[in-house]
């Protein structure tokens, strides 16, 4: 077979493998050329500690939340109730543990909302992986569900005020500087890295996501993997709500479903680079990164808010276009 | 170099008999600076068919894209049709078709829950009043169309109700639709792979009675019974290159195999595969028993398997041969009946517990239940065992190079994907990955469709060899002279009950064709 010969290696040009190292990184370059412009254009409020602090602290729930998303579309489905589910756990924290309602500490109200989360995302799995209804389905009505269930804990309104310490610690304790949320973030995406990349746990989900017939086929327990990844995607969605709630103090039950959006974006973004092709993680984290940078560097600049999901909407569809193979074939050949 | 038996040089297939309808030069294809075809020429006139012949990966299909517009040559190409030039730097699918130039491919692509008629349709155009379809003249346009290719297909049925003979049909009837055979070239690229022996002929019977009436054709096949059968000249191609042409009689088996591997060194030339012997086979205590099975259109089989054996499974494509070999890896659920080995039940319910107790499976669709696609070689290779090899990356890539060189896949590399490899070596892995597990049973389900006669005279002799060392095999093919020669014993199906039982060896291959088409 000539394409094997050892020419087809040596062959290659050098323009083609800088070509290729660039799409590998292209979001961290992305970001590099984004901040240095910002930096230019905005030199006292743009590159500043408080400000890139502010992004990491307002990001850190939007990745959490792209994360949940991620562990999901590996396994080859889609959660669309991790927004819902956000909400939800915000409201579910604050209700179990204020005083004036039920009361309980604060360490119980985290642990039950954790579970609640899961036990969401367990019911989309189930729904998905043992009755095959299609994921997009099941998760659309799951989500609709629990947003009802949002509104019917809080009665409709923002919750806040008479909740015990646990949240805010939870977020807001500084450890080197930074928040504790943005510490937890790392700490779930270091986990969730290891997992996908270095277990057999994440092989069988990668195998599961690209061929479930195959996976299926060499004894992979395809439909187990994939309710534990929707669980798993629950709980993570719970536990970015219930830093949403130590973050601002209040629980909207409106809010997360806002965020699902950028989420995935985030996550199909992130498919470009490190390891392209593939949904990754740092891939995921750089995207949200880029996401947040971009639109900071945008509103300093003075531009209006709605100008945010416009940013993150063009920014997915080029990033998409950019990493296409046919797109880079092109580049190359010009 | 070149086996030609006539003057003709390298590079040329032998002269066609009249005029070409079309001709080719100097045909080059480069991606990304690998060549994979290089200065190929070919030529077909009316009232002929070209049998075209190579390994996996020599360039055939390659030249088939560039025939049929899907793929660009390298300048120099030329390329004439009925006497016309045809601009080779414009020539795209819609071209090629304008030109006369029509495909029947491997799988047709075919819309389930559309009819025949609307699939038809689809391709000629729906007919229509104002807007809206006309129903009535759709189906008689779709009649008239079936009936100049010469094909009974009832136009109301169904996409997904077709058998794979009836899908080839269609794909035939599509291809031919409003063509002048004066004026055509039919290209049949592997369209009979995926066919039983008896539809395979039906099917190239009404492509010969076009051909009679005029039509040009080339045939891309790795059956050489059928370019013996069907073809008036043949040509091999070989790592890109024109390494025999001639005509087809002059072919047989070893003549082939010299010229598809010859040229280079690299390839290994496997001997042809030792024909079975049934002499000394423990017959006592079948190690894999199966009684009364049943479900799946099964209706009651048994059989046994005895240790170091190796069983063929024969019949028609409907006979049930698939369902049984699924039902006996555990893949599909049974309604009855039981498998045993030694002695003790397997569970149905999925492969898990087959494969735990050994009985490892193969599906004839690489794609969707054999490799994933978008993962590695390697990653393919050690995925059913992935648990076992955690931690133990040093062993996982000794393990990985050695089963890469034993079968000899291509590209030897084993981060290439497994999505971007060709059928035969996609087959390649996909044994190896078993093997590796060391099973007890494997069962194999059309190994060799699409895989080309050296890739198959490697893998025969390796099945030869991995049964001598304990290895029970069921395998089924639908090519009687295959099963006759690999296997001990052969079962035959029909309407999913045994119908016959032959001893193994090339002599009984009649038999064995006698017991699947009666």
């Amino acid at each position: 077979m000539p394409a094997t010969e050892s020419g087809g290696e040596t062959s290659r040009n050098p323009g083609r493998f800088l070509l290729d190292l660039s799409v590998r990184h292209s979001l961290l370059i992305l970001i590099a050329i984004l901040f240095a412009v910002f930096s230019i254009a905005e030199p006292n409020t743009f590159p500043t500690v408080n400000n890139l602090r502010g992004i990491a602290l307002n990001q850190s729930v939007s990745a959490l939340l792209a994360l949940a998303v991620l562990i999901v579309v590996v396994t080859g489905e889609f959660d669309l109730s991790v927004g819902y589910v956000l909400g939800f756990a915000a409201v579910l924290a604050a209700d179990l543990s204020m005083s004036s309602k039920v009361g309980l500490a604060g360490v119980v109200a985290l642990v039950l909302t954790l579970l609640a989360g899961a036990a969401i995302g367990l019911i989309s799995g189930t729904l998905t992986a043992r009755f095959r209804i299609n994921s997009l389905i099941a998760t659309l009505g799951v989500g609709l569900a629990v947003s009802g269930l949002s509104v019917g804990v809080s009665g409709g309104q923002t919750l806040s005020g008479g909740m015990p310490h646990t949240f805010v610690d939870l977020a807001r304790t500084k450890i080197l500087g930074l928040e504790s949320v943005v510490w937890i973030v790392l700490a779930v995406a270091v986990a969730l890295y290891l997992v996908l990349v270095k277990t057999p746990l994440g092989r069988k989900m990668y195998a599961t996501g690209g061929s479930e017939g195959v996976a299926r086929m060499v004894g992979i327990r395809t439909r187990l993997l994939k309710a534990g990844a929707f669980a798993a995607a629950g709980a993570i969605a719970a536990l970015a709500g219930v830093l949403q709630l130590g973050l601002s103090g209040a629980a909207n039950p409106t809010y997360g479903s806002n965020l699902l959006l950028t989420a995935f974006a985030a996550v199909f973004l992130g498919s470009t680079t490190v390891r392209p092709g593939y949904f990754n993680v740092w891939g995921t984290v750089l995207a949200v990164v880029l996401l947040a940078i971009g639109f900071s560097g945008l509103s300093l600049m003075g531009v209006a808010f709605w100008v945010e999901p416009v940013f993150d909407g063009v920014a997915l569809i080029i990033g998409v276009l950019l990493s296409r193979s046919e797109t880079r074939a092109v580049l190359a050949n010009k | 170099m070149a086996e030609t038996s006539s003057p003709a040089r390298v590079g040329r297939p032998g002269p066609s008999p009249q005029k070409p309808r079309l001709a080719a030069r100097a045909v080059s294809v480069t991606f990304g600076g690998v060549t994979v075809l290089r200065d190929a020429a070919i030529e077909v006139a009316g009232g002929e068919i070209l049998g075209l012949l190579g390994a996996n990966g020599s360039g055939k299909s390659t030249l088939v894209k560039f025939l049929t517009g899907v793929y660009r040559a390298d300048p120099g190409a030329a390329l004439t049709v009925n006497d016309a030039t045809v601009a080779v730097d414009s020539y795209g699918p819609s071209r090629a078709r304008s030109v006369g130039v029509r495909v029947v491919h491997q799988e047709a692509p075919l819309i389930g829950q559309m009819t025949v008629a609307e699939t038809i349709a689809l391709d000629v155009g729906f007919p229509t009043r104002g807007s809206l379809i006309q129903g009535r003249r759709l189906r008689s346009e779709a009649k008239r169309i079936l009936a100049a290719a010469g094909v009974e297909l009832d136009p109301d049925r169904v996409a997904s109700s077709l058998s794979a003979g009836d899908r080839a049909a269609l794909s035939l009837a599509l291809a031919l639709a409003d063509v002048d055979p004066a004026r055509a070239v039919l290209i049949l690229d592997e369209a009979t792979a995926s066919l039983s022996t008896a539809d395979a002929e039906r099917f190239l019977d009404r492509v010969r009675a076009e051909v009679d009436d005029g039509l040009a054709a080339i045939m891309v096949t790795h059956r050489l019974p059928e370019v013996r059968r069907y073809c008036d000249r043949a040509m091999v191609l070989s790592d890109g290159e024109v390494a025999a042409a001639g005509p087809a009689a002059e072919f047989d088996e070893r003549r082939l195999l010299r010229a598809m591997v010859g040229r280079h060194p690299r390839e290994r030339e496997v001997e042809p595969a030792a024909p079975a012997t049934t002499a000394d086979l423990d017959r006592g205590g079948g190690e894999l028993r199966a009684t009364g099975l049943r479900g799946h259109g099964i209706h009651g089989v048994d059989f046994t398997l005895a240790r170091g054996e190796i069983l063929g499974v024969g019949g028609r494509a409907e006979g049930g041969a698939s369902e049984l070999l699924r039902m006996v890896a555990g893949i599909d659920p049974r309604d009855g009946g039981e498998v045993e080995l030694d002695g003790v039940a397997v569970p149905a319910g999925g492969p898990r517990p087959a494969l735990r107790r050994g009985i490892a499976y193969i599906s004839p669709d690489r794609l969707s239940e054999g490799g994933v696609p978008n993962m590695t070689i390697a990653e393919n290779l050690i995925l059913p065992q992935v648990d076992g090899y955690w931690m133990k990356s040093r062993r996982a890539k000794a393990d990985v190079e050695r089963m890469i060189e034993l079968l000899d896949v291509r590209p030897a590399d084993p981060d290439a994907l497994f999505g971007t490899l060709s059928g035969g070596n996609q087959q390649k892995v996909l044994i190896s990955r078993w093997l590796l597990m060391d099973p007890r049973v494997l069962v194999l389900d059309d190994p060799t469709a699409g895989v080309d006669p050296n890739t198959r005279e490697l893998l025969f002799s390796l099945f030869r060899r991995s049964a001598d060392e304990g290895l029970s095999i069921v395998i089924r093919s639908t090519e009687p002279d295959q099963l006759a020669r690999l296997c001990d014993r052969v079962i035959v199906l029909r309407d999913g009950a045994v119908v016959e039982e032959i001893t193994g060896g090339l002599e009984h291959t009649e038999e064995i064709s006698l017991a699947t088409y009666a």
